[in-house]
């Protein structure tokens, strides 16, 4: 099966589930991108294209997390928050605009779970960050639900 | 929803079975409130959404290389199964046809309702009089024949005409009283597959919708055991056994349906079992209604004298009669007026049957092929008997008259006048 992105689209595994990972351009960053598929019998040329149109379409997913990340900022507690807190920290003096912010935020990995059963399902899993050094936020896409961001991990 | 909403509901159905063919594949209604079904609920790829009744819907978005989408073929599933329901009658026509027959039934002392039946009604008490007077108070050679065929036999054969008659009740009882209970099983197979659907796309789960259809119920209430006053003549016994069999048989049908599935297509296929599970019920308790009506019809043929009393022969008088002859104006007066009366009362059961209907009072061709010709049948062979019967028994009547004259005044006219009647009423028709 071809991708008009990919290319070849081979799926490795059995008939538990099979993956195909790749490296990709997505949010202005490189990065890897693995796709899970739980019934590859079922993954045809149909699902290839509708896998393609949502990589053309990314800019949509891209707004959406970055509604999302803006939406975060705005309660203290949220771990967006918490990111930009070590941010400041380390280029802002303890003085950083969530704007300056944002615009350095990006992914660091894609995980697509295709057809995993279940009707509030991930589809989508990114951490964003800013540096690969520092922390990071986990963002989800569920079915049907949209977006939803890991709590921050609670201080011990 | 109700059977007048039907066209609204359907296309609800439409609707709801489109959201759950899409939701197979992971398309639901956009998060953000656009017209499209977006992968997910929320990615860049979708399709257009039909309206609230089903129709159009399908333009492609965010995948330029591919095709629009079309749900005809969801939209024509459902058309398909639920086309032969749209026009249902209401049984409204076939309530004329309950009310004379059951009028005619009782007025000759039957009931197709499962009622017991008195036994005072106006045919069977002044038969019953007259009965007892022939029997105890008059003695002439022409008294046993009298007593053979217009009480013994009389007897029998105006219960069978009853028997025939509850019989027909019992059909158009049921013919006007369970189409609206079909109207109402549609609506609700109907309206649970549209919520199967929309539960489905809403959650992917498994729906699990049970349906209780009230036309078997209705229709088991309709059709019951006939009841006649009284003991029964072998035909009775036949048409009793024949209602019995059919009451039995038809209270024995599946009241049972289901809407269930994990899946548009498993959803779909149970919503057109459901339908063909109504069609099968309302087809049975038909096919049980016919065996009983051409039963009837057949009983009747194999005894034809036990229906028309103009078909049972008089037995020819006793040539070797020689009791002493009792004849007294009171009470061969008494006979007279009861015999009188029983003219009347068939008469009135004549009147109160009237026509049958010529045409399909409930048609519903699609569905199952019905009742209305065996009834027709069986409508027209009551018809014509207490007819033929009304008139038997009125030369009947006048020839005990004449009997009676000529004993009191035996002249040459009164002879010649018993002689011109017991002819005629001697004469069987094929």
């Amino acid at each position: 099966m071809e991708s008009r992105v990919f290319g070849p689209v081979e799926l490795v595994g059995g008939v538990g589930g099979a993956v195909f990972e790749t490296t990709t351009e997505l949010s202005g960053a490189t990065v890897p991108f693995r796709l899970e598929v739980d019934y590859p019998s079922r993954f045809d040329e149909r699902q290839v294209e509708q896998l393609d149109a949502i990589l053309l379409g990314w800019e949509r997913i891209d707004m959406m997390a970055r509604d999302a990340l803006t939406a975060a900022l705005d309660d203290p507690d949220s771990a967006p928050s918490a990111l930009f807190r070590e941010w400041e920290e380390e280029f802002a003096s303890g003085n950083g605009d969530t704007r300056d912010f944002l615009a350095e935020l990006k992914p660091e990995s894609v995980t697509m779970l295709w057809d995993a059963p279940g009707s509030h399902q991930d589809r989508i899993v990114m951490p964003w960050g800013y540096s690969l050094a520092a922390g990071s936020v986990v963002l989800r896409f569920r079915e049907r639900v949209g977006v939803e961001i890991d709590p921050a991990r609670s201080a011990v | 929803m109700s059977y007048d909403d039907l066209d609204s509901s359907i296309g609800a159905l439409k609707k709801a079975a489109i959201d759950a063919f899409m939701a197979d594949d992971g398309f639901y209604e956009d998060k953000f409130g656009t017209n499209y079904y977006y992968k997910w609920g929320w990615a860049p790829n979708g399709y257009e959404m039909p309206n609230a009744s089903g129709e159009g819907g399908g333009k492609v978005d965010g995948m330029p290389w591919n095709d629009d989408i079309s749900y005809d073929g969801v939209r024509s599933r459902v058309d398909d199964v639920v086309d032969k329901w749209r026009a249902l009658p209401t049984g409204a026509d076939a309530g004329v046809y309950k009310t004379s027959t059951s009028s005619a039934a009782a007025s000759l002392g039957a009931s197709g309702s499962g009622a017991s039946v008195a036994d005072d009604g106006a045919i069977l008490t002044s038969t019953n009089t007259m009965g007892d007077l022939l029997t105890q108070e008059l003695v002439a050679s022409f008294i046993g024949p009298m007593l053979d065929k217009y009480y013994t036999q009389f007897k029998g054969v105006s219960q069978s005409l009853g028997a025939a008659a509850a019989i027909l009740q019992m059909n158009y009882t049921m013919q006007s009283t369970m189409w609206e209970g079909v109207r109402d099983d549609v609506a609700t197979i109907v309206e649970n597959a549209k919520s199967a659907c929309a539960e489905y796309a809403e959650s992917k789960g498994s729906a699990d919708f049970q349906i209780t259809l009230g036309v078997v119920a209705t229709v088991a209430a309709a059709v019951a055991t006939v009841a006649t006053a009284g003991a029964a003549a072998p035909l009775v016994g036949a048409m009793v056994t024949l209602s019995s069999a059919a009451s039995t048989a038809v209270a024995a049908i599946s009241a049972d349906a289901s809407i269930t599935g994990g899946s548009y297509d498993e959803i779909m296929s149970s919503f057109e079992e459901a339908l063909e599970t109504l069609r099968t019920a309302v087809s049975d308790q038909e096919s049980e209604v016919r065996t009983m009506l051409s039963g009837a019809v057949n009983a009747i043929i194999a005894d034809p004298g036990g229906f028309d009393l103009n078909r049972y022969r008089i037995e020819p008088q006793d040539q070797n009669f020689s009791d002493e002859i009792v004849m007294v104006r009171q009470h061969t007066n008494t006979v007279s007026s009861n015999m009188q009366r029983v003219i009347e009362g068939l008469d009135a059961a004549k009147t109160a049957l009237g026509s049958p209907p010529y045409s399909d009072p409930t048609p519903h061709a699609a569905i199952s092929s019905g009742t209305h010709s065996n009834a027709l049948n069986l409508f027209d062979y009551t018809a014509d008997a207490i007819n033929s019967t009304l008139q038997e028994y009125s030369r009947g009547k006048d020839l005990f008259d004449a009997e009676v004259e000529n004993y009191f005044n035996a002249d040459e006219e009164n002879q010649r006048l018993v002689e011109q009647l017991a002819a005629s009423e001697a004469l069987t028709p094929n």
